[in-house]
């Protein structure tokens, strides 16, 4: 019991001690741009760790971070988000509504496996998600679960 | 001296349609159509992306082998699509400038349904001799408007392979759905008539 819960507390606070990665870069340059405070979620490092030792999907790796309240307006949010994200990330979807939510992702290959970035806004949130996946395994998995009816 | 540069120009002169052919470019002024859709997608698949995706495909499925030998022969697909709340926020004038570039000799419209509800699609294919260069579809319906462009060579029959892999439903599975619904559809009438009737 003791071993598992040295486990979970490893798994929770290695992330914090790791050196900041690109992700980290990312949601430090957008904090400092709109001026906003990056919500704490409790436990994610637990989350990341079951992630990486299971691979649900074909997902190696997730990164989250989110922001309530985010100082910016919603038509900017696209721009900001472009402007922070560089090292060769292709945008392949962009989808605007007028009530001032956002959505865009964003791909890059990294060797055998590729790179998603999501950045969401919804008015209240603004959210990032990076997921390291096997195309393979995530191929597979939409077709095996894919809607019947459309 | 002059006459390099005279068979440059010449060269460059008869080479610019071709170019524009190629070279297809949304009108601008649908980012301004962003701005008063109350939804607009955006979808950008060029042929980095595209290579990228087509590198994940298997070597030893023959499905997917041919899947990767279609996606290798495209520059790109993009998508722009945009729905309004009110009829009347956008007219056929904001997609002129990209139907003035699906003109003869290059593009030759296939496919153009006008419907008295205000729904308008149009097919457009570019032609290299017998190849398919690439497809237009201009979808427009009062409060929405989409376009979508498959830079490439690709024929009917190709995309029809891509059914059942990434996510994109196969069509003769579609086909005999339909069939089935209708049927299905058909058997409820005649329950809710003998229903009515009694």
């Amino acid at each position: 019991m003791k071993r598992l819960l040295g486990v979970a507390l490893l798994a929770t606070f290695i992330p914090a001690l790791l050196p900041a990665s690109e992700f980290d870069e990312l949601v430090r340059e957008f904090s400092r741009q709109t001026g906003s405070a990056q919500t704490h979620i409790p436990f994610f490092g637990i989350a990341r760790f079951a992630i990486a030792i299971s691979h649900p999907a074909g997902t190696s790796d997730l990164r989250l971070a989110v922001f309530e309240h985010p100082n910016v307006l919603p038509r900017d949010f696209a721009k900001v988000t472009d402007g922070i994200v560089r090292g060769g990330w292709n945008r392949i979807v962009r989808v605007q509504s007028r009530k001032g939510d956002s959505t865009n992702i964003y791909t890059r290959r990294e060797g055998n496996h590729l790179r998603l970035l999501l950045a969401t806004v919804d008015g209240d949130d603004a959210t990032f998600i990076e997921m390291r996946i096997r195309p393979e395994a995530l191929m597979k998995f939409v077709d095996e679960h894919r809607c019947e009816r459309h | 001296m002059k006459r390099p540069f005279l068979k440059l120009a010449i060269i460059a002169i008869s080479l610019s349609p071709v170019w524009a052919a190629d070279d297809l470019k949304l009108p601008i002024n649908l980012d301004k159509l962003a701005e008063r859709a109350t939804e607009s997608v955006d979808v950008t698949l060029d042929q980095s992306t595209l290579q990228l995706a087509s590198g994940f495909l298997s070597k030893d499925d023959p499905d997917e082998v041919q899947v990767k030998k279609m996606i290798g022969k495209l520059k790109g697909i993009y998508v722009r699509s945009f729905e309004f709340d009110k009829e009347g926020q956008y007219s056929m004038a904001d997609v002129q400038a990209l139907r003035a570039q699906l003109k003869a000799p290059n593009w030759s419209r296939i496919v153009g349904v006008k419907s008295i509800k205000g729904e308008n699609t149009e097919v457009y294919l570019l032609k290299n001799g017998d190849q398919i260069a690439g497809i237009v579809v201009l979808d427009a319906e009062p409060k929405e408007l989409t376009i979508v462009h498959v830079d490439g060579s690709i024929s009917p029959e190709e995309l029809s392979r891509l059914g059942g892999h990434m996510g994109i439903p196969e069509f003769s599975k579609q086909k005999k759905k339909a069939k089935k619904d209708s049927s299905s559809d058909a058997k409820e009438d005649e329950q809710e008539d003998e229903q009515s009737e009694r």
